[in-house]
């Protein structure tokens, strides 16, 4: 005898075969490399040769010694704590500014956008260009002397590395922050300035708390989006001068592919994800404290 | 005299229209080295006009980016990866919000739980993956391992527009016999229009633009995307910049065109799920 199964059973497994093919091709896509990474940074593979031994934790404890792994690492950290902390004030910024009423309001944010559009390795080469010779030239031209050669220097590569991602990227965080700041409701601002309430005050007073919830996405995105920068690089400045633009993706890439050290690469890389999940973590935390 | 809002204004607008320049003089110089000879280059200082206006940069910019196939590449690879992206996660978004057991946020967890793993933390089991499946030099390797790395993003959002789709109009085609996947087809898909829409011109940016991953996989020269055919030549022609310039213009008016013709759905997708209420 079968029974019919229940509708609620039958839709079950509905919903499910629905979720089914997303789930698969995520994991296998995903998790699968994860697996893979951990299990080839327990290994001294080279990348290509069918034998390899297994060396456990080694690859690991050898990550802090290597100096190239130390100076990528300090290169990557203060270009995200620079990035970050101007990306978020200049795109608030400017969405304050652009949401005030200002005349011409959607041409200006059309002209802050666009560089986000273009392809990072396009961007990278044009500002080298730009800061390498035309904007020297242009100097001159204009009667100053002196070297403004940011991206040649290794003291100065990462200001220009800063001016370049900020270009590309500040009009996406605005529109953001405009939308947020277009859903704050009109009458605070009116009671407040009732109240007399200045510019700033208000700002601090109402906007701030407000959009908080947009700038604790902001702040863990962008940061986020910071550690990985690595095809702007590519084209501005291919990690030099020596290695001093050398980024964290930059570095494990040419361990894996220039230096064959596959295994050692793949510990890399889970470092990386897991530093990736602790600095993410620990910014919700601060945040959300900050928010509450 | 001025009051004081009104110096406020006028500050400001010198303001944007010091950040306006700082913007577009890097547009303005790439349109102006297109147009100049390699002679010109040299000898001209930067803010010089050409002479007239060459467009060799732009036949020669065409000839080594080979430019239409390399098109034709990055199109495949976009349209193809951005189908599956909406059909699979627009499917488990309906389910997900759906389905009523906890094994439904369970597996919402783990598709959640990827957010933060950026595609670039993993390329090099991502490779060797891709090496062990044979993925190399295949436009579906790329296709799938962009829809399996959109699936976190893209479900998430799904996920969320689906939960505010009413759940009685299910019920009216229940009672007329239509089981779950065409109910899915036929009155749920229809009604996300706006969410997939915003999802596959977000995701048509990243990818078109994307380097490092087809800079990986697809080695062979005839199925390099433009980023990677652009890369190429800035490093064998690297002192030819008004033939680069050209070939950045080439490359990026597509790009703009088609961002100014869908502005309102890439804005939406960038907002969504970053501002609440």
């Amino acid at each position: 005898m079968f029974s019919q199964p229940r509708l609620e059973d039958r839709l079950r497994r509905n919903y499910l075969g629905l979720t089914a093919p997303a789930l698969a091709v995520y994991l296998l896509g995903m998790l699968v490399p994860l697996i893979i990474g951990f299990y080839y940074s327990l290994t001294d593979w080279n990348g290509f040769s069918p034998q390899f031994s297994f060396i456990g934790f080694e690859n690991y404890t050898k990550i802090f010694r290597d100096s190239r792994f130390l100076n990528s690492l300090k290169f990557t950290s203060l270009f995200v704590i620079f990035n970050t902390i101007i990306q978020n004030a200049l795109a608030l910024l400017f969405a304050v500014i652009l949401d005030s009423g200002i005349k011409g309001k959607n041409i200006y944010k059309t002209i802050l956008f666009v560089p986000g559009l273009l392809s990072p390795v396009l961007v990278g080469f044009l500002w080298s260009r730009l800061l390498g010779s035309v904007y020297p030239e242009i100097l001159v031209s204009l009667g100053f002397s002196g070297s403004i050669k940011l991206l040649t220097n290794p003291d100065t590569v990462i200001i220009g590395l800063l001016i370049i991602n900020n270009w590309m990227w500040i009009g996406y965080w605005m529109l953001i922050y405009l939308a947020a700041l277009q859903a704050v409701p009109a009458e605070l601002y009116e009671s407040a300035s009732i109240e007399g309430a200045g510019a700033a005050g208000q700002f601090f007073r109402i906007t701030v708390p407000m959009i908080m919830p947009t700038i604790t996405f902001c702040i863990v995105a962008v940061t986020l989006g910071g550690f990985q920068v690595y095809e702007l690089i590519v084209t501005a400045t291919g990690g030099g001068p020596g290695h001093a633009s050398e980024s964290f993706i930059m570095y494990i890439y040419n361990l894996a592919f220039a230096s064959e050290r596959a295994a050692f690469a793949s510990a890399n890389s889970m470092i990386y994800v897991v530093f990736l999940l602790i600095v993410a973590f620990v910014q919700l935390k601060l945040l959300n404290r900050r928010e509450s | 005299m001025m009051n004081r809002h009104n110096r406020w204004k006028l500050g400001v607008h010198i303001l944007l229209i010091i950040i306006a320049v700082f913007y577009l003089v890097p547009i303005g110089m790439t349109f102006l080295y297109s147009f100049k000879t390699d002679q010109e280059v040299l000898t001209k200082s930067a803010l010089d006009l050409p002479e007239r206006i060459h467009a060799e940069n732009f036949l020669e910019a065409v000839k080594k980016l080979d430019y239409f196939r390399s098109f034709y590449n990055s199109m495949i690879i976009t349209c193809f990866s951005v189908v599956c992206i909406v059909l699979l996660s627009s499917m488990a978004g309906y389910g997900l919000s759906r389905g009523q057991t906890r094994i439904f946020s369970v597996v919402f967890m783990i598709f959640v739980a990827g957010l933060l793993i950026p595609l670039q933390a993993i390329f090099v089991p991502t490779y060797i993956l891709g090496v062990k499946l044979r993925m190399l030099n295949k436009f579906w390797g790329l296709i799938f391992l962009y829809t399996a790395n959109s699936m976190p993003f893209a479900v998430f959002m799904m996920m969320g527009f689906a939960k505010g789709i009413p759940i009685d109009m299910e019920y009216a085609a229940r009672i007329d016999g239509c089981s779950v996947p065409r109910i899915y087809l036929s009155v749920i898909l229809p009604l996300m229009r706006p969410a997939v829409v915003t999802l596959a011109v977000l995701r048509a940016q990243i990818i078109w633009n994307d380097y490092l991953m087809p800079k990986l996989f697809l080695q062979k020269q005839s199925m390099q995307t433009l980023p990677v055919r652009l890369t190429n030549m800035f490093g064998q022609y690297r002192y030819a910049m008004n033939m680069a310039f050209a070939a950045i213009i080439l490359v990026s008016i597509p790009v703009i065109v088609f961002f100014l013709f869908n502005q309102k759905y890439v804005e939406k997708g960038i907002t969504a799920g970053a501002v609440k209420g």
